[in-house]
């Protein structure tokens, strides 16, 4: 399947050299192949010049760019652009932290993917889809937490219907290891203190 | 006080730090259960009242004074049609804690609300304290912590504002 292209009108691009992620509906001159909402585009100007890569919409936010570059988003790029923001954690203390088992993992355009927020409660993460971009692919990023975290993963919880918006999303486990126990009363540590953290019928996506 | 206490991770955090008593109020009896079960997993006999109440009727009914209040409310905002309403109701929330809040006291003010810029959030509690009629000073700003990185490129992705108030 070939990734459908987008073109920008002339001067549109400049908006992207001050590396904000959103392309507005206004900036653009012609989707071809009349991509779906959530599909993945390959941006670029009206010369062939490659800018990014994102996810279409037909709201008036129309692309979300997750890459200022035309990339293959492929399991292995997923793989890694999880495994970066797991690093970034790691760098700055907050994974591997005696102390704290509990902290926000993917946080968006912070961590370069528009409409994906993933927590982590001591070994359980819990996926919260905000565009259908990031919906069609919550498959893809419990690979890639599979890949990334190996035992230190538990279990993957899908908590986009509310942020969705979507008739039909449904919250629901994604993964769980062997020995992991749904019906068990999950408790986290941050600073020192533990908290019971219920991820199925709490707000949010259960504590942060 | 904590008010909108979801969890409870403010009153257990006071409590730890030595708060004589602690009052948890959320509108969720589910959320009220959570945070007594949270103070209970760290503290014996730790001196904690909570209460199953919305949080203004809590505050039109329970007329205690505190030491220190903290607001923290769900995203009264999530879309842009919605934020005249919110500011308003910021107003109205930061001004009942500035009244319920003793001399030299600390009220911890939030807004998640994305589409309330700190620039608005902080108006609102400027004309609260007005209303209040107290002297408000600001102590510190809070933001997202670490784990929520913001791009600086893209100052939409900072949702979370936050004051540490003084007020005499």
């Amino acid at each position: 399947m070939s990734i459908k292209q987008v073109i920008l009108k002339h001067g549109k691009e400049e908006a992207l050299k001050r590396r904000h992620p959103w392309i507005f509906s206004g900036a653009i001159f012609k989707a071809e192949g009349n991509p779906g909402n959530g599909e993945i585009v390959h941006v670029l100007t009206g010369k062939n010049e490659p800018l990014g890569t994102g996810f279409y919409s037909r709201g008036s936010i129309a692309i979300r760019l997750f890459e200022f570059d035309v990339v293959d988003a492929n399991a292995k790029y997923w793989s890694a652009k999880i495994g970066k923001a797991i690093e970034f954690r790691k760098s700055i203390g907050i994974i591997g932290n005696e102390n704290t088992n509990v902290f926000r993992l993917f946080n968006a355009e912070g961590d370069g993917v528009p409409g994906l927020i993933i927590d982590y409660y001591n070994g359980v993460a819990v996926i919260q889809c905000h565009t259908h971009g990031t919906y069609a692919l919550r498959d893809m990023f419990t690979e890639a937490l599979k890949d990334n975290l190996g035992k230190d993963l538990k279990a993957v919880y899908d908590k986009s219907a509310e942020s969705l918006g979507e008739e039909g999303a449904e919250n629901g486990y994604l993964y769980q290891a062997k020995g992991f126990n749904p019906e068990e009363i999950q408790t986290v540590k941050e600073n020192g203190l533990e908290f019971a953290v219920d991820w199925v019928s709490g707000q949010k996506t259960g504590f942060l | 006080m904590n008010t909108f206490c979801y969890t409870g991770g403010f009153s257990v955090y006071a409590l730890q730090a030595g708060a004589e008593l602690v009052h948890s109020v959320d509108s969720s009896v589910r959320a009220v259960e959570l945070a007594d079960h949270n103070v209970e997993l760290n503290m014996k006999d730790a001196n904690h009242e909570s209460f199953s109440d919305d949080v203004f009727s809590f505050f039109k009914n329970y007329p205690e004074k505190y030491d220190v209040i903290v607001l923290d409310p769900p995203a009264f905002a999530k879309h842009m049609n919605a934020r005249h309403s919110a500011i308003i109701a910021y107003k109205r929330l930061n001004a009942e804690a500035f009244k319920r809040v003793n001399k030299g006291g600390v009220v911890f003010t939030f807004s998640c609300s994305g589409v309330v810029t700190r620039e608005l959030f902080e108006g609102a509690v400027t004309a609260a304290a007005i209303e209040a009629g107290r002297n408000v000073r600001v102590l510190t700003r809070l933001g997202q912590p670490a784990c929520h990185p913001v791009s600086i490129f893209h100052s939409e992705g900072e949702y979370l504002k936050g004051l540490v108030l003084y007020v005499e």
